[in-house]
């Protein structure tokens, strides 16, 4: 349903006509000018053609063009056309001089300038430009005074903090960069400006420091953007699912993020961000799997907390991976590894229950997904009666009507709760993916399914890449100095300074 | 190239995880066993197990009545013990499940026969632990676990935390597990010790929840004496009293409570008591020129004074060394009095061979073959020497406090 | 930047300690030498070291050499194809005799009903996934791999110390046999495994930078992990007793089923086995690279392809014996004995050629 065309005019969608060769440039005919401009936009209703005389030089007609919708009357009036019409200059230019001169003397905006052909400035136009033409002038004078309707900034739905800044990226690219710029305001901060998606030209900002960022990952990233054939892009979403590395792997190999402070600390240490207009998610790359298990927080509040809650992290994600496997291998193919009186206990409730133990754990694990997502979908004001209708009458009215041991409830909801402990969303979800073959393995083959899975687990891991950088650096390939930052947080005199610092700059020395 | 080969892959794993499950066993398909026991009658090995009943003892609402006893136990007889085993399933509906068996009872009689098959299944077998506690008992072995005990839920865990909290707190009997029988029945003697588990009392057995409602039982089980094994058959008893100086000789000691007389033979038998809390024996062999061993063993104890019994007014620097060598008489007497018994029944239990083994490899071959028969020619010398380091909170005899008022 | 095939030597000296430790806990090779054992594994640890600096003398001559290269080289082509052929398909047979090692381990502790194809399945699967990025890759799982292993194991013997099992006495009377027995051990099975198996660093060396570190690095690791499994060695003597240890198949486990701690820490000989299994399984993944990197420079096919070739020839390989006894037989008396000795030998022969060569080569006499 959302548009995957697949859009092989990469260009614009302007070069459609046959006449297109023709409307390379203006001509010097208004008229003509003006037929090109509707012809190149289809004859849209909200067109706006208004002709006017000025002072300037009251012989010469001219027109101002702009799309009603996308412009700001107010600037309109004020700026464009009460100078024109009330301008005290009288000139003696006529033609292409005379519309330079008005771009230089008359027009009280801060983007104006010369357009010489249909094409540029008919997009132009549907970015929220008007285009000034006069008679007898083969080029026109486009003024920049788009409106935007978006949202005001606010605090991140997602990526709430205890400690740091409260602000969130919203959909329109100006306001974050804008953000992002507040907060580094050094002169290295690049931006690149580019355009992906023939019938949305979707804008797109790349970010990165200057000097700190490898250009190899920077001319990548820049090469794969370029490289997306698409009709439409509505999310960052797309993006990153196309320039991403190839290769399956239910492990996000870029970071999204709504968070200022995440990106710049991000490009400050030479990562790669990527902005698209209509998304308050911003990407990053490249990116590795410790990386994704960091929260702002850890560096604003201090090092033993902070060691203490990564930790809790790693843990958690593992749980959440593999305790209903361990949970089916240890009860249904090792009991000697429970303790005699825990046997007795798991023993005790498991009389009675009709499903084997693998079973009964799929049972209850796709019931939570579906309550999960069913909580996602839920109305705000519906919301308290799905936490009931989980909690008590699925859980605890089936372990009593003997369906689910209680144990499984237990295991079931823990992972949940660990399954929500990981900061990025994705990497949660290749946990709750994951773990459904773990539960497979481990009711076939027990244990040595898990460590099977586990193994191969780690092996993808290890050869996963996000655009050149190894996923699992600094673990493997072993990065010393990276260490400080991954599994724990080393206090910050210690990661101040630390030279090369991290795997992506690290890659610019050779 | 492996997408071409994907669509093949898949289906192929399906096809693994059809073929079904094959160790899987759920927990209410397993009977645990928490003990089990070994008897030998009319050549035949009956072996009998306690089976848990889970719904009896855990906490779990919506379960059984509380009524029923926590344990089930059934035999089944057989010309081998893992046939016997096997044979189980006739009258069984679940599988054994022997990896939380705590202790192993065997009888008298298969004792006698030689209790090397069990030792060869616990080597053997990978679902059997080296953990479990091993007991002889004199009558039939089965009784033991039908008994149940007071206080605990699973006899057979009770059975050996017994063992255990007796090894570390009283040191009468070290826990004889699978594992130590192993390495002494393997060592240079062949020869080891494994206490008697029996029922004292009146011979009202303690096997139904009828018996458990009231406050005192009539009969309980006991630890009693000591059966000595060499080779791998019953040779012999010894009494408690007999047995009490073995872990000395051994140096098996953890905590003790000791008791001992004040000041000799004035006084009446060994009224005061002394806890010890920490001992160390060291063993030397020295080979005497002609032929003969000397066993050289130096204890060193330490401990507390737990009960004082003797006239004396104050506990002074005297009086305390007088009791620290009254105790150490006394344990010196117990080392003997065991040493004697050992000699009677001609088995070295206590490792003395291992340590001229390790002394001197070359004459322990020599000597190793007629060890056990001439026991009698090993001399003892030993040393005690105990301190005692604290008294506790008073320094006179009650008795004689009150006297002096 | 990933694509050059470079190995830290940090990488190297993790590779060699997991390579070494793989499944030696579990193998008993030093039997006559009973309470001894311990010190034949010291000294064919040393022995074995003589032999591992002739590998390196003969690496630091031919740096840029890998093994079929390096008989490429001393040999010429086709007498160094024939010689070093069969040793590619060597470490292919000793990857596969591994796998059969671990489905027999897995069968016989923890999962004796399940058949043993789909073990075997699950195992060459993995270790084809492994290696199939190439020498990188699998490098980096191993330093993944790396601290799990030692963290287990350090817990491990932390909690036999803390369950008072080793009694240092049961190590003596140190040589009470004379020192007779022990020499039977060392020569030729403690030399042979695992100590001798390090030829197979021969086709890694080449990778590792810095250069310079080389020898230094393997020499380390080297003995490093010789400390420790000489150590394991006598822990296990220490708690088991000689007479015990060598009754038992698999004394380590053995020795783990005895912890209890606290009455909730028991039965961790589950632990064990995760540990043998990624050790098992990285042994034999190292080989299956070996023999795949051997056999795709000799008949000069591409490395995936020869990768996918080798891998069901190691599966079907590991059928062929009917019975684990006779696999353990074939184990203890023919490849330890003459097998991996014989390739000790004739990588002795290579050194000298090399020597020779290089000697001819700078012009100097010949002696």
């Amino acid at each position: 349903m959302f548009f995957f065309g697949k859009g092989k005019r990469r260009t614009n969608p302007f070069a459609q006509d046959k006449q297109s060769s023709q409307e390379a440039a203006f001509s010097p005919s208004l008229k003509t000018n003006l037929d090109a401009i509707k012809r190149l936009l289809r004859g849209s209703s909200d067109l706006t053609i208004r002709p006017l005389r000025s002072p300037l030089a009251p012989d010469v007609v001219m027109t101002v063009v702009y799309v009603t919708k996308l412009i700001d009357e107010a600037t309109l009036n004020e700026h464009v056309l009460r100078p024109l019409m009330t301008s005290p200059i009288e000139a003696e230019e006529r033609s292409d001089p005379l519309v330079r001169l008005i771009g230089e003397r008359v027009i009280e905006v801060g983007s104006a300038a010369i357009a010489r052909s249909p094409q540029s400035s008919a997009s132009k136009l549907l970015d929220g430009y008007c285009l000034l033409l006069i008679q007898e002038a083969a080029c026109g004078l486009l003024v920049d005074i788009s409106a935007r309707e978006s949202r005001a900034v606010s605090e991140p739905s997602a990526e709430t903090v205890v400690r740091g800044p409260q602000i969130s990226f919203n959909e329109s690219i100006h306001t974050n960069i804008n953000l992002l710029r507040h907060i580094i305001r050094s002169p290295n901060l690049h931006v690149e400006e580019l355009e992906v998606g023939s019938e949305t030209r979707t804008r797109l900002a790349l970010l990165y420091l200057n000097g700190v960022a490898a250009t190899e990952t920077v001319d990548t990233v820049r090469g794969r953007i370029q490289a997306i054939e698409i009709a439409s892009v509505l999310e960052s979403g797309y993006i990153e699912a196309l320039i991403q590395d190839k290769g399956y792997t239910p492990f996000p190999t870029m970071m999204n993020t709504e968070r200022p402070d995440a990106i710049a600390g991000g490009l400050l240490e030479g990562q790669i961000a990527i902005i698209v207009d209509g998304s308050p998610f911003v990407l990053l790359a490249p990116v590795t799997l410790f990386q994704l298990f960091q929260s702002p927080e850890d560096y604003y509040n201090r090092f033993d907390i902070s060691t203490f809650l990564r930790l809790i992290r790693f843990v958690s994600f593992l749980i959440s991976m593999t305790l209903p496997a361990l949970y089916i291998a240890v009860t249904t193919f090792h009991q000697e590894m429970l303790p005699t009186t825990l046997l007795i206990t798991l023993a005790a409730q498991r009389e009675g229950i009709p499903f084997p133990g693998l079973v009964e754990a799929l049972l209850m694990e796709l019931t939570f997904e579906v309550l999960r997502e069913a909580g996602v979908r839920m109305p705000r004001a519906i919301g308290p009666a799905i936490s009931i209708v989980g909690a008590l009458v699925l859980g605890q009215a089936a372990v009593e009507a003997g369906i689910v041991s209680a144990g499984m409830v237990i295991i079931v909801s823990f992972t949940a709760i660990c399954n929500f402990v990981i900061p990025q969303l994705n990497v949660a979800i290749a946990a709750r993916l994951i773990r459904f073959s773990f539960m497979l393995l481990a009711g076939v083959f027990g244990l040595m399914g898990i460590i099977a899975g586990v193994l191969a687990v780690m092996i993808h891991l290890v050869r996963l890449e996000s655009f050149g950088v190894p996923y699992m650096s600094p673990l493997a390939p072993f990065h010393w100095a990276g260490l400080k930052d991954t599994l724990i947080r080393a206090p910050l005199q210690k990661l101040i300074g630390r030279e090369p610092r991290n795997v992506f700059t690290r890659n610019r020395k050779s | 190239m492996l997408k071409r080969w994907l669509p093949l892959l898949l289906p192929c794993t399906l096809l693994l995880l059809l073929c079904g499950c094959w160790n899987r066993v759920e927990m209410n398909e397993i009977g645990i066993v928490s003990a089990t026991a070994v008897d030998w009658i009319d050549d035949k090995w009956v072996v009998s197990y306690q089976l848990v009943i889970p719904q009896a003892i855990s906490s779990q609402s919506g379960s059984s009545p509380r009524g029923e006893a926590p344990v089930n136990v059934f035999s089944s007889e057989g010309s081998s013990m893992r046939k016997a085993i096997g044979d189980a399933s006739k009258e069984m509906s679940r599988k054994l499940y022997f990896s939380h068996n705590q202790i192993v009872v065997v009888s008298e009689s298969a004792a006698r026969k030689g209790i090397s098959t069990i030792l060869e299944i616990y080597m053997r077998n990978a679902d059997a632990r080296e953990t479990v506690s091993m007991f002889i008992t004199k009558g039939r072995a089965r009784e033991m676990l039908e008994q149940l005990l007071p206080i605990e839920k699973i006899p057979g865990n009770a059975i050996q935390r017994l063992i255990e909290n007796e090894a570390k707190t009283n040191s009468l009997y070290p826990d004889m597990t699978i594992y130590r029988v192993l390495l002494d029945l393997l060592g240079p003697e062949q020869a080891t010790g494994i206490p008697e588990l029996m029922i004292a009392g009146s011979r009202q057995p303690l096997n139904s929840m009828e018996a458990l409602k009231r406050t005192s039982n009539q009969a309980k089980i006991r630890l009693g004496d000591l059966a000595i094994i060499s080779g791998d058959q019953l040779k012999g008893w010894l009494s408690q009293t007999e047995a009490a100086g073995l872990v000395w000789l051994s140096d098996n000691v953890n905590q003790m409570t000791l008791s001992f007389d004040c000041l000799g033979s004035a006084q009446e038998e060994n009224t005061s008591a002394a806890r010890v809390v920490h001992a160390s024996v060291t063993r030397k062999p020295e080979l005497l020129p002609d032929g003969r061993v000397k066993m050289r063993i130096e204890v060193k104890a330490k401990g507390t004074l737990l009960e004082y019994a003797c006239s004396d007014k104050k506990i002074a620097p005297t009086m305390l060394q007088k009791m620290e060598w009254q105790i150490a008489e006394e344990i010196k007497g117990e080392m003997e009095q065991s040493w004697k018994a050992l000699q009677r029944l001609k088995t070295d239990i206590v490792g003395f061979g291992t340590t001229v083994y390790r002394h001197n490899p070359k004459r322990w071959k020599a000597m190793h073959e007629e060890w056990n028969e001439n026991l009698d020619d090993v001399v003892l010398d030993v040393k005690v020497k105990f301190s005692l380091s604290r008294v506790g909170f008073s320094d006179r005899n009650f008795k004689e406090v009150q006297e002096s008022l | 930047m990933t694509k050059s095939n470079q190995l830290s030597t940090y990488q190297l000296s993790i590779m060699i300690m997991l390579f070494l430790v793989g499944n030696t806990p579990l193998v008993q090779v030093a039997l006559p030498a009973q309470q001894d054992s311990w010190l034949a594994y010291l000294l064919g640890a040393a022995v074995s070291g003589l032999f591992l600096w002739m590998l390196l003398a003969l690496q630091r001559r031919f740096p840029d050499a890998d093994l079929p290269e390096l008989f490429r080289q001393l040999f010429g082509r086709w007498l160094g194809l024939a010689l070093a052929l069969p040793q590619g398909l060597l470490f292919a047979y000793e990857a596969s005799r591994n796998i059969r090692d671990f489905s027999d381990m897995t069968v016989m502790t923890i999962l004796n009903q399940t058949p043993e194809w789909s073990i075997k399945l699950i195992i060459i699967s993995l270790s084809l996934y492994a290696i199939w990025g190439g020498v990188q890759h699998y490098f980096r799982l191993a330093e993944l791999l790396f601290p799990i292993i030692l963290f287990s194991y350090l817990f491990l013997i932390i909690l036999i110390f803390q369950a008072g099992l080793p009694d240092y006495n049961r190590l003596q009377p140190v040589l009470g046999n004379g020192i007779r027995p022990v020499l039977q051990a060392v020569f030729p099975n403690v030399m042979a495994f695992p100590f001798g198996q390090m030829t197979v660093m021969l086709l890694f060396w080449k990778y590792v930078q810095p250069r310079e570190r080389l020898s230094k690095t393997t020499f380390g690791a080297y003995s490093a992990i010789a400390v420790f499994i000489v150590f394991m060695n006598a822990l296990i003597l220490s708690v088991l007793g000689p007479v015990l240890t060598n009754y038992s198949t698999t004394p380590f486990l053995e020795t783990v089923q005895l912890i209890r701690l606290a009455d909730f820490l028991e039965r961790l000989d589950i632990l064990v086995t995760l540990l043998l299994v990624i050790g098992l399984f990285l042994k034999l993944s190292l080989l299956f690279l070996a023999s795949v990197l051997i056999v795709s420079s000799l008949l000069k096919l591409p490395f995936r392809v020869c990768a996918v070739i080798l891998a069901p020839i190691i599966y079907g390989v590991c059928f062929l014996e009917p019975s684990s006894s006779i696999h353990l037989w074939i184990g203890s008396t023919i490849v330890i004995r003459y097998v991996i000795p014989a390739h000790m030998l004739l990588l002795a022969l290579a050194f000298l050629v090399g020597l020779w060569r290089t000697r001819k080569s700078q012009g100097q006499a010949d002696i």
